[in-house]
Formats: C-alpha cells, structure tokens, sequence
C-alpha cells in the first residue's frame, strides 16, 4: 500500500482475511473435539474490515457444522477500520461500521453473544468517556437479540487506559454499563 | 487482580458462589438476554429473582441440587460431575459433558 499498489494491497488483504476464517474453523474444529464448552472470538477488526470480514466467515461456518457451541464474538473498537474499504457483509460495508451494526452482523452470523468495544480516549475524562460507552451500549444492546456484553479491559468501555485502573474508576464504569446501559454481561 | 475484584464487586451475580454461572449458561447455549436468562433460571431453581444472587439461599440450594459450591463438600459431585448436573438442571447441552459421558460406556 505505501507503494501505491491500492488493488494489490485489497487483494493481499482479501487473501489474508480468507488464510485467517481457515485458521478460525481449523482451530474451533480441533477444540470442538476435545469438548469445547464455548469460543470467543475476540478484538474482531483489529486489524480492519478484512479481520472483521474474516472472523463473521468463520462464525458462519462453524455455527453451520457445529450448531450447539457457543460462540462469543468480540469488536475490537466502536469504528471499524477500513483498511481494504470495500468488504461488505450481507450487503453492508464493514470499514465505518459502528457497534450497532456490528452487532447485527454478528447476529447475521449465528454468534450467541456479541462483545462490546468502546475505546478510552486517553485525552478525555472518565466521565466523558463512559458517557460515550452507555451510549453506544444502550443503542447496541436494543438493536439485536442476541445478549450484548461489555468489553471491559485497561482502555475500553470507559475503564482508564493504565495497567491497575483505580477501583473508584473501575467501580463506577462496571456499575453504570450494567444499570444504564443494560449490559447483559461484561 | 485488581480490576476484575472492582467488576467482581461492583457488579458481578458471583459465579459458582451463587447463580451466577447458571444465568451464563443460559446465555451462552439459548442466546438468552440477561433478564429472561435470571427469570429462567429462577424458575428452574423455584426461587425469586432477586435471591440468584442472595450468598445464603444458594449456597443451601446448590448443595441440596448437587451442582458445586466455592467450597467443596466431600463426597459432593464437583467439576465434570456437577457441571452434568448443571445440564440437567438447566435443560441444556454441554459439550464437555456430553463427550465426558459417551466415554462412559
């Protein structure tokens, strides 16, 4: 892509996300073998369009062979990057997806829970941020069927961006997801 | 630990402890909301809602059912065995159980 070669760099991701859904069935077959009681796939789209793309492939396929392991299908953020900008899933474009949407494709793909990401800006206050977490949350979790659960690691859904976010912070971001933003787990 | 203590207290239904893992089974294999997943399991449990996550009331019911506590009880079905238990109760399919009993016969 730095080079200027956009439709090689689509193709090298298309190809990718296609290695990447292999990988997922290969992984979640060989677990599901050994009684695996549930998957999560997790941070869905970190990597783009072509990741989310990939990880709703592979929940489709593994819903369709295994219909009785339950899957968790995790965003990695409240946008979806959109690295190749022309993938679409069930006729919606993924790059500028929001968690709503988000969640409906999972839905789309057979995921049993879908998981909530909204990251911490850094620049912001606690406040600030867990306001925009609710928010996307309470629009989420009314928008599909499926339980919705909030991602809540150092950085995300309000929770500080640090390695031992205080307790006060912490407390106050886990209470107001579950009580105003009707999660349905965290 | 400290961020999952914080979750664990400020808003967790207290697993094992109480109903906690129940409700998430319900989730988990029926896509259950959070509210019909409690009424659910309430229901099963032949108990209120709001005693899912009562420490003393469970406590006496899980061990009445067989389906673990925090604390061990000898004799009492634990692990694997509780978690058939669970299936059971609950009406559902887990797979480690299910492959737990077809190594069985």
């Amino acid at each position: 892509m730095p080079l200027g070669k956009i439709e090689e760099a689509k193709k090298s991701q298309e190809q990718a996300a296609d290695y990447l859904t292999d990988d997922l069935v290969f992984v979640g077959k060989k677990l599901a073998k050994v009684g695996l009681e549930g998957l999560n796939f997790d941070t869905c789209g970190s990597a783009g369009d072509a990741d989310f793309l990939a990880a709703l492939r592979a929940v489709e396929k593994l819903k369709k062979d295994l219909p009785d392991l339950p899957i968790l299908m995790g965003g990695s953020g409240e946008f979806i990057i959109g690295m190749h900008g022309d993938l679409n899933y069930n006729n919606q474009r993924l790059a500028g997806m929001y968690t709503c949407d988000q969640a409906k494709a999972a839905e789309t793909a057979g995921a049993d829970i879908f998981g909530m990401a909204v990251n911490t800006v850094t620049t912001e206050s606690v406040p600030w941020n867990l306001a925009r977490a609710v928010t996307y949350l309470k629009a989420t979790t009314a928008a599909v069927n499926i339980p919705v659960h909030a991602n809540v690691g150092m950085g995300v859904c309000g929770v500080p961006m640090m390695e031992q976010p205080p307790i006060d912070s912490v407390t106050r971001v886990s209470k107001t997801l579950v009580q105003i933003g009707k999660a349905d787990g965290l | 630990m400290g961020m999952q203590i914080a979750h664990i207290m400020a808003s967790g239904m207290g697993g094992i402890r109480t109903a906690g893992d129940l409700v998430a089974w319900m989730q988990m294999t029926r896509k259950m909301k959070i509210q019909d997943a409690k009424t659910y399991v309430a229901g099963k449990l032949g108990i209120e809602m709001i005693d899912l996550t009562n420490e003393e009331i469970m406590r006496d019911i899980r061990e009445d059912l067989k389906i673990a506590t925090v604390t061990s009880i000898a004799g009492s079905p634990k692990g694997i065995r509780a978690k058939k238990k669970i299936a059971e109760l609950l009406d559902i399919n887990i797979r480690s159980v299910d492959l737990f009993k077809t190594q069985f016969d």
